[in-house]
């Protein structure tokens, strides 16, 4: 991630139009916000959807961000509630594999793991699954997380708990590899 | 304490996770939000040209009619009173004739109602909602702010409305 300075720099050059500020910006968050998007939904496939949809969020409400250095932070909020908002309407999309420059060899061997993961937080309640994504990807202390989460920050500490102890549960027999 | 606590699981979770956006990623989210802004244009535009025209059409054409309608009815909406063009306030206020005629016939004077109006809507990223009228000789436009999502950064909009004169 650039420091906030450049962040500055970059989100006043992207207010003025200016694309090769827009793509720097994107390309300094995409891989963290699909990380992200990923744990918010537990499906790889709308995540990418999800960050997407995001990022044109932040492009057309740009103007409304105060702090050009709390970009970061801003973009993150966003995709929050794209997530949760898509989360809400999405319905289940046949199975794709992602194409994130993985090898054939490599997909075989995680294709697994990466299927029980899926599960597991699919398994898991929304606010369970919330509340892990933005301890695991979000960048945000307890207080703002639970703040986003629209809950008190010991709902979302018990929420945190209760995620982990059942990602522990489903994915035992890969833990005690 | 944020991060999971939890090596071995954090590890799982990470290994798990997308490792990259998909090739020409930044190209696709670039396309879609200029495609967005396009439509908004073309939306904020094709309002524009349908207020512009209801205006036109309503201002020459349409006579004030003395029925009430449901935009008037009852709240009694509309600028009255001489305050001048672009007042700030367009609540109504009765006029000494109506105050004398409700006293002596012992009930309320009848709201006057717009001849013609025509909303449009808040579209995409836009502010408000705009609202016009021709109202007892009056052009009449009022913007009504659109309610602001939670996450949303920024001044709050402010409602604000106007009239002038129409001969």
């Amino acid at each position: 991630m650039e420091p906030d300075a450049d962040v500055a720099g970059l989100v006043s050059a992207a207010r003025a139009g200016s694309e090769d500020a827009w793509r720097r910006l994107i390309e300094a968050h995409q891989d963290a916000l699909l990380r992200l998007a990923w744990a918010l939904t537990g499906d790889r496939h709308l995540a990418a959807d999800v960050a997407q949809e995001a990022l044109v969020e932040v492009f057309v409400r740009i103007r409304q961000l105060r702090e050009p250095a709390a970009f970061g932070g801003w973009v993150r909020t966003i995709l929050v509630r794209t997530a949760q908002r898509r989360r809400r309407r999405h319905k289940a999309l046949p199975e794709r594999e992602m194409e994130d420059g993985r090898t054939p060899e490599a997909d075989l061997a995680g294709q697994e793991l990466r299927q029980a993961v899926d599960a597991a937080l699919a398994g898991l309640s929304d606010a369970c699954r919330d509340a892990l994504a933005l301890a695991m990807e979000g960048g945000f202390s307890s207080a703002e997380a639970a703040e986003l989460l629209g809950c008190s920050p010991e709902a979302y500490r018990v929420r945190l708990h209760k995620a982990r102890q059942r990602l522990r549960a489903a994915l035992a027999d890969f833990l005690t590899e | 304490m944020d991060a999971l606590d939890d090596p071995k699981l954090d590890a799982l979770l990470r290994e798990a996770a997308p490792r990259g956006a998909p090739a020409g990623f930044a190209d696709a989210v670039l396309a879609r939000a200029r495609a967005r802004q396009r439509r908004g244009r073309f939306v904020h535009l094709a309002a524009a040209a349908a207020a512009m025209l209801a205006l036109a059409l309503g201002a020459t054409l349409w006579p004030e009619r003395p029925t009430p309608s449901p935009l008037g009815r009852g709240r009694g909406e509309g600028p009255q009173g001489g305050r001048g063009p672009h007042s700030q306030a367009p609540h109504p206020t009765l006029s000494q004739r109506e105050r004398e005629l409700g006293e002596a016939g012992g009930r309320q004077p009848e709201a006057p109602a717009p001849a013609f109006a025509a909303v449009v809507p808040s579209r995409g990223d836009s502010t408000h909602s705009v609202m016009m009228a021709r109202f007892e000789g009056k052009f009449v436009i009022f913007a009504r702010p659109r309610a602001a999502e939670a996450d949303e950064d920024g001044p709050s909009p402010r409602a604000s409305g106007g009239w002038t004169t129409i001969d």
